[in-house]
């Protein structure tokens, strides 16, 4: 049996915790923006009159503000979206926007690169977290996956074509050079973080929507018919970046090669469908953790260090597959 | 119990709780399509066109149903801003004002990309849009910068300016008086006879761009050249005139 899984089902449960979390602050971020623009037109003086469910948390912040020393101070270091945000006072972009930026506007725009600081060095040093951890497009597609095993319960059974995870790098390779070619940010259109995130925004401030909502359902109906977890594992031109940057993280899943039975139960659970006993190291794993719960031998562990090769297939994978 | 059967037991408790998930997710879905009436600021400038709007006389605005191609302060140009705007959103959120709006996704390539349009709300030129960009289409300003800005300038109507009307009544009755006539039989084209000034008094670049004509009932001149298109002076026409504006901003750019 495995030696310790209530560890790893608990960082699943933490991981679960985080994807909501990331959801909420965003839309929090959103309902700051909107407390801004509401106090600067005066209209919350009567806001217990007030009825509707913006008014519900409206009336929320309202009250916290009270205890907030410097309200109009606090409010300004929460704007924009997931895309591009100001979280506390601290500027945190996307890098494929930055990247994106770069090709589109022919521009190094010194703000977008700064911005961009914080999460290109936590990607390098732990992987494409943000994936697994913070993307909310990646919850809606977990429960996207989770939903094929709804769609089996009930005798239907989706199909699972795989396509090739090299379509992503291409997509980003075609999406910058069109967007070059066009002076159009495409992936801003497209990028499903940026779609969803944009989502949030309209919702609460009642803009158009429509398009944005088309195409994540259309996503979503894709993964539960066709090809599960099609956007992430094969398109995202956004995890192609983070799995660029991470290329050398020191934070990776590593098998204790000796205690592997080659039962390959690893392989089902792991979101990116690899398989965890020889693609770990590679550039395509999110460091989600799943495959370490996985294991009924305790085989899969994290390790912080740098590999010799992170392309290089592990020794000895045939014998544990064996 | 068995194990199997313990089994069968997670997968459906498992399967609920996505049943449950993506039932929510579509009953959402479903609500967010069918939209009541949207907040505040509202959605497409488009949806916000006054109705009933009296066309003849008013200038500059052309009879389409899109808003005027009027870009937030310390934009670029056409092109280069639609490729340089990363549809973030955060120009929207640092306008306290509520002035800045996002075209429709019907615009294309140019949807999600900020306008400000007067006939909803008029920019006062505080400049934290720019500060918030993170890119280079909208350059940063500072208060002080007000005419850097080139959102558009300004065109006057003389016909539908209420303090042109009342110096034209004044005229008419003098000429009626002279006549030997009663000055009432001058009729106001318009419920309110007085003269104005409100695109004056409201104009960021008092004196600059909009003066006043000497001892003519407060009767506006604009200087198109010293205007930089914020829009102030048409909100207060519109208000005034019950959104047949006799001032408006003819934007710097164009679509194409």
């Amino acid at each position: 049996m495995n030696p310790s899984p209530r560890r790893h089902r608990l960082l699943q449960i933490l991981r679960r915790c985080v994807q909501l979390g990331v959801v909420l602050l965003v839309l929090g971020v959103v309902f700051l923006s909107l407390y801004a623009h509401y106090d600067a037109a005066r209209a919350l003086d009567d806001v217990d009159q007030e009825q509707g469910w913006r008014w519900v948390v409206l009336k929320g912040i309202h009250a916290a503000m009270d205890r907030v020393e410097d309200p109009g101070a606090f409010l300004a270091g929460f704007k924009g979206t997931l895309w591009s945000m100001r979280l506390a006072g601290f500027d945190i972009s996307d890098p494929l926007a930055a990247l994106e930026l770069l090709f589109s506007a022919r521009s190094l725009h010194l703000p977008m690169l700064v911005s961009v600081l914080i999460p290109a060095a936590a990607t390098l040093l732990l992987g494409k977290l943000f994936c697994s951890w913070l993307c909310p497009a990646y919850l809606l597609f977990e429960l996207s996956g989770k939903l094929r095993r709804l769609l089996r319960l009930a005798e239907i059974r989706p199909a699972s074509v795989e396509f090739t995870r090299w379509n992503k790098y291409a997509l980003l390779a075609v999406g910058l050079l069109a967007g070059a070619a066009l002076g159009l940010p495409f992936f801003s259109l497209v990028y499903p973080p940026a779609v969803l995130s944009r989502l949030s925004h309209a919702w609460v401030f009642g803009t158009a929507m429509t398009g944005g909502l088309v195409l994540m359902g259309v996503l979503m109906v894709f993964e539960l018919l066709v090809s599960p977890r099609w956007w992430c594992r094969s398109m995202c031109p956004g995890g192609a970046v983070y799995g660029l940057l991470g290329w050398a993280r020191p934070l990776r899943v590593v098998l204790d090669r000796p205690r592997c039975d080659g039962c390959r139960l690893c392989s089902p659970v792991c979101e990116m469908g690899l398989d965890p006993v020889r693609e770990s190291a590679g550039l395509e794993c999110d460091n989600c953790g799943r495959c370490l719960g996985a294991c009924p031998q305790g085989a899969l562990g994290w390790s912080l260090g740098l590999p010799a090769n992170p392309l290089a297939r592990a020794p000895g994978a045939d014998r544990g597959a064996a | 119990m068995s194990a199997s059967r313990r089994s069968f037991l997670a997968s459906l408790l498992r399967a609920g709780g996505a049943l449950l998930g993506f039932g929510g997710l579509l009953w959402a879905g479903a609500g967010l399509m069918r939209r009541r009436e949207p907040g505040y600021p509202v959605e497409d400038p488009r949806r916000r066109q006054p109705e009933g709007l009296a066309r003849e006389g008013s200038v500059s605005v052309d009879a389409s149903l899109r808003p005027r191609l009027i870009r937030p302060p310390g934009a670029l140009e056409e092109p280069a801003f639609l490729a340089a705007c990363i549809r973030c959103t955060r120009c929207q959120d640092a306008c306290d004002l509520g002035a800045i709006q996002y075209l429709g996704e019907a615009h294309g390539a140019a949807a999600h990309t900020p306008i400000v349009d007067p006939r909803i709300k008029a920019c006062n030129l505080c400049m934290k849009c720019t500060q918030a960009c993170p890119t280079p289409a909208l350059t940063p300003l500072e208060l002080k910068d007000s005419d850097r800005v080139a959102m558009g300038s300004v065109a006057l109507s003389q016909d539908l300016c209420l303090s042109y009307k009342a110096l034209r009544l004044r005229d008419e009755q003098a000429l009626l008086m002279e006549l030997g006539r009663s000055a009432t039989e001058a009729e106001a084209p318009y419920e309110r006879r007085g003269p104005c000034g409100e695109c004056h008094m409201f104009c960021p670049l008092r004196e600059r761009a909009i003066t006043l004509e000497p001892g003519a009932f407060l009767a506006p001149i604009v200087h198109p050249e010293a205007c930089v298109g914020c829009g102030l002076c048409e909100q207060i026409c519109r208000r005034i005139t019950h959104d047949r504006p006799a001032i408006e901003v003819v934007p710097t750019r164009q679509w194409t």
